[in-house]
């Protein structure tokens, strides 16, 4: 023991946080041990109790000592969770993710106690995706927390957990996440393969692994999802979606992430499908809007006077007295101050968040008005323009990237350059998969079954099938009577 | 390799891109001269005149629509136009302009010269409303102190558009124009405007129609036969019927409103020349009934039919004859008709048609259903006797 503790002290020189425990049983001197645990990390009751009361007091004959071990851990050691470990590595590690080590004198052996009890938030509601229906509960910060609240929604031995650590240095453990009888074979194999080849000394985040993996690196868009929602994760497990869970995160990650899903939300499948329909296209349109408004505005103002309505032409013409820049330049500006706001207000705390957005969007517009600095149809192209893009929290980056590219585009070639780069859009679109799915549904890959839950949300009597690309396995969703009632 | 190919793309692209796109160009709303209607003149020395009215923003507190008169000479239509550059600094700008009016002169002479310009800009549109300024130069209308506070263009504009209601004159557009100047067998119509003076001074109105013969403007019909003209080219959607009637040795004025109507032409050939019999079916609301007949009953409303039906013949072959013996210009577009139904009879008459038209028979059958009398049905009788 003296040995192996002493090469233990060595792994964890200078790291005080990392307690020795030395014991010695009451009635048989020679039983001698040690506990080696970090502070802060463990459940003292569990290990003060079940483990080294037990190991003082009790009288456990001692036969060889190699033996005395195993009889401890069957006879004496009260707790759920052990198990014996001989190699260094194997103990370091169980120490530092937060567990105990006990080391008996005279075995080459350890046992390792799980009386890991870290602190954490508890379970809220999610704020990044908040719904008005539907569950409160959000993925934490806890891996296994988050495993809890998705096992907990689907009771299925077909759902499946698989574990791996990544990070050279910080070791996060991950987890694969799908149900075995609908989740395509080939998805799992190539997200395994792709975790496999990742090589990087940390994972903070699943923002790093969605990053390090994801098809089409240098695409504005997302070809892997997330989530904070375990009800909204459950719902793609049952579509064949893989899950990724990153320890440390509350954000789930899902693959293949196609293109309907940027304007999908989790409510949009508990609510009235007419309802829920409207909304959808609703954010369809805001994503359209967001993209094209300023762009097509200065095309407009600026090479086609023609195509605008004359008291419309005029009323515009009557705001762009006296104002100093050109159309192009004053869209430049206010969208760069809007993004400025948006920026400011999301890094304050709340309270001066709302003060930043009074004196932003008020006392910034309406001075620059009146101030014959802006013109005011600018004030309405960009307020409407930067509302539109934060109702799809998910495409927003790409729309702010690309809105620069249209509004560049239309101020050097009009409205024909806008459908220029509509055009280059869509054919990226088009090209860009996710984990061997087509992004966007093609001539060739579209279905009459897989658009029912794209544009518009059908009924769910009526998406009786699973999405043809991605579950192709086992299709079929609900029985061929299933709706009651008709 | 995937790299390469794709800078070869984009070197492709761009040279197609910058050179392939057509004629549009950069210009701001600040720098044009939104031109708002023109009134074109024969200025001295063969020259054209125009005047232009050009639509002015102003802002302030209170964001307003205003404009200004601009005049210009040239030796063509465009040349006088960007004369205009020189006068307000801003370039003219014409997709926006929606009236053009023009005078009995150029009417006359040059109004296949202020078409081939409207026809050929890029900028003009065809949907341009054409007016011939009746017995005055076509600029004094535009420079009339505009009654209400819009642009005078505009506000005559609304007033062609909404003419329907009354058919006293029909709004002709530079398409409608072209396609009649170059249609076989009609002759192209302008509605006319004048001032009109009121108590507070003039202000513009659309009455009556000039009528041309190919080209040239050969004169005036007044608001009545215009109405007339119009039953006949079936461009009735609305207007009034105002005539005397008989009634039970009482003599009581009737106005019909029009609901609907529909007109046929129909062409009978006698030894070859053809001649046209026009029927037109209508439908009337009762308007307006003068005089105390009583009830209306089924007699009553028999007679106001009749008397309508003898009414209408009787006005419209009388325009029919005015045209016919004045103007000797086929405005109503029987040729046409004879060309669309029958298109080989009408090849062999073709090159007489401006013969055979003054001597045209035509024979008028109207039709008149009294659709009801309105929210009354009685009238009201003076006296609570």
């Amino acid at each position: 023991m003296e040995e192996n503790l002493a090469a233990l002290r060595s792994v964890f020189e200078s790291d005080d946080m990392i307690r020795f425990r030395m014991l010695e049983n009451k009635s048989q001197r020679a039983i001698q041990g040690c506990v080696i645990y970090a502070e802060g990390m463990i459940d003292h009751q569990i290990l003060d109790e079940y483990v080294i009361e037990q190991v003082i007091s009790s009288d456990v004959p001692r036969y060889t000592r190699s033996d005395y071990l195993e009889e401890l851990q069957k006879k004496a050691l009260i707790a759920s969770n052990l198990c014996l470990a001989q190699k260094l590595e194997k103990i370091t590690d169980a120490v530092l993710v937060g567990n105990a080590v006990l080391l008996l004198d005279g075995s080459p052996k350890a046992i390792i106690i799980h009386c890991k009890n870290l602190k954490s938030r508890a379970v809220e509601e999610a704020s990044s995706e908040q719904a008005v229906r539907g569950p409160r509960d959000g993925f934490t910060e806890q891996l296994l927390v988050n495993l809890s609240l998705i096992r907990r929604r689907v009771t299925s031995a077909d759902l499946k957990f698989q574990y791996r650590y990544i990070g050279r240095v910080t070791k996060t453990k991950v987890c694969i996440c799908y149900l075995k009888n609908i989740a395509s074979d080939q998805i799992v194999k190539e997200l395994e393969h792709r975790l496999n080849e990742l090589d990087i000394d940390g994972i903070v985040d699943s923002g790093y692994i969605q990053e390090m993996i994801k098809d089409s690196p240098f695409s504005p868009f997302d070809t892997i999802g997330y989530s904070e929602r375990p009800d909204s994760i459950v719902g793609k497990l049952l579509e064949g979606r893989v899950a990724l869970v990153v320890d440390g995160s509350p954000f789930v990650l899902t693959v293949p992430f196609v293109f309907p899903e940027l304007f999908q939300t989790p409510e949009d499948y508990y609510n009235n499908f007419i309802f829920a329909s409207f909304n959808r296209l609703l954010r369809i349109f805001g994503a359209v809007l967001a993209l094209f408004v300023p762009a097509i505005y200065v095309s407009l103002t600026n090479f086609h006077q023609e195509l605008l309505p004359t008291p419309l032409l005029l009323s515009i013409a009557a705001g762009r007295y006296d104002v100093p820049f050109p159309t192009v330049i004053e869209a430049f500006l206010m969208l760069i101050v809007f993004e400025i706001l948006r920026e400011a207000g999301a890094r304050m705390p709340t309270a001066i968040g709302q003060t930043v957005s009074i004196v932003g969007a008020l006392v910034l517009g309406e001075a620059a008005v009146d101030a014959k600095f802006i013109a005011p149809s600018m004030i309405i192209i960009v307020a409407l323009t930067g509302i539109s893009a934060l109702m799809n929290a998910k495409v927003q980056g790409a729309i702010l990237v690309l809105r620069f590219v249209f509004l560049i585009l239309a101020a050097f070639m009009g409205i024909y350059g806008v459908i220029f780069g509509a055009l280059c859009l869509v054919t990226h679109l088009m090209s860009i998969r996710s984990f061997g799915v087509p992004y966007m549904l093609t001539e060739g890959s579209i279905r009459y079954e897989d658009i029912k839950d794209t544009l518009i949300r059908a009924p769910w009597w009526y998406m009786r099938l699973r999405p043809q690309l991605i579950a192709s396995k086992n299709r079929t969703r609900m029985g061929r009577h299933a709706k009651k009632g008709t | 390799m995937a790299c390469k190919r794709k800078i070869i793309a984009l070197l492709l692209i761009v040279p197609l891109l910058t050179s392939l796109c057509g004629c549009w160009n950069y210009r701001l709303l600040e720098d044009m001269g939104i031109v708002a209607g023109i009134a074109i003149d024969k200025g001295t020395d063969d020259t054209f005149e125009l005047t232009m009215e050009i639509a002015e923003a102003k802002s302030g507190k209170e964001r307003m629509v205003d404009s200004h008169i601009i005049h210009s000479f040239g030796n063509t239509i465009f040349d006088a136009v960007r004369d205009g550059i020189s006068i307000i600094g801003k370039k003219l700008y014409f997709s926006h302009t929606q009236v053009v009016i023009v005078s009995e002169e150029i009417a006359r002479n040059e109004m296949i010269d202020v078409m081939d310009w409207m026809n050929r800009d890029s900028e003009t549109r065809t949907d341009i409303e054409l007016f011939v300024a009746k017995g005055m130069p076509a600029k004094d209308i535009l420079m009339v102190e505009n009654p209400s506070d819009n642009i005078l263009s505009f506000t005559l504009e609304s007033m062609i558009e909404n003419e329907t209601n009354l058919s006293k004159s029909r709004k002709t557009q530079t398409w409608r124009f072209a396609n009649d100047l170059v249609s076989p067998g009609i002759s192209p119509q302008i509605p006319a405007v004048m001032l009109w003076d009121d108590s507070e001074g003039q202000t513009p109105m659309t009455e009556g129609t000039a009528l041309f013969h190919n080209s040239a403007f050969v004169g005036f019909l007044d608001g009545a036969d215009t109405k007339n003209l119009l039953f006949v080219q079936d461009n009735i959607d609305g207007g009034l019927l105002t005539f005397p009637l008989n009634y039970q040795g009482e003599k009581i004025s009737v106005s019909l409103e029009i609901f609907e109507n529909q007109t046929k032409l129909e062409t009978v050939w006698a030894d070859s020349v053809p001649e046209i019999n026009i029927t037109i079916k209508t439908v009337v609301a009762l308007d307006e009934l003068q005089g105390t007949p009583g009830e209306i009953d089924g007699k009553l409303i028999a007679a106001l039919e009749q008397a309508a039906e003898v009414y209408l013949k009787q006005q419209i072959e009388a325009t029919i004859r005015l045209v016919q013996n004045r103007y000797a210009c086929d405005t109503f577009g029987f040729g046409n008709h004879i060309y669309r139904t029958e298109p080989r009879k009408w090849k062999k008459i073709e090159a007489d048609w401006d013969t055979i038209f003054p001597k045209l028979k035509v024979t008028v059958s109207p039709k008149v259903a009294l659709k009801n009398s309105a929210t009354h049905e009685g009238t009201i009788s003076g006296g609570g006797s």
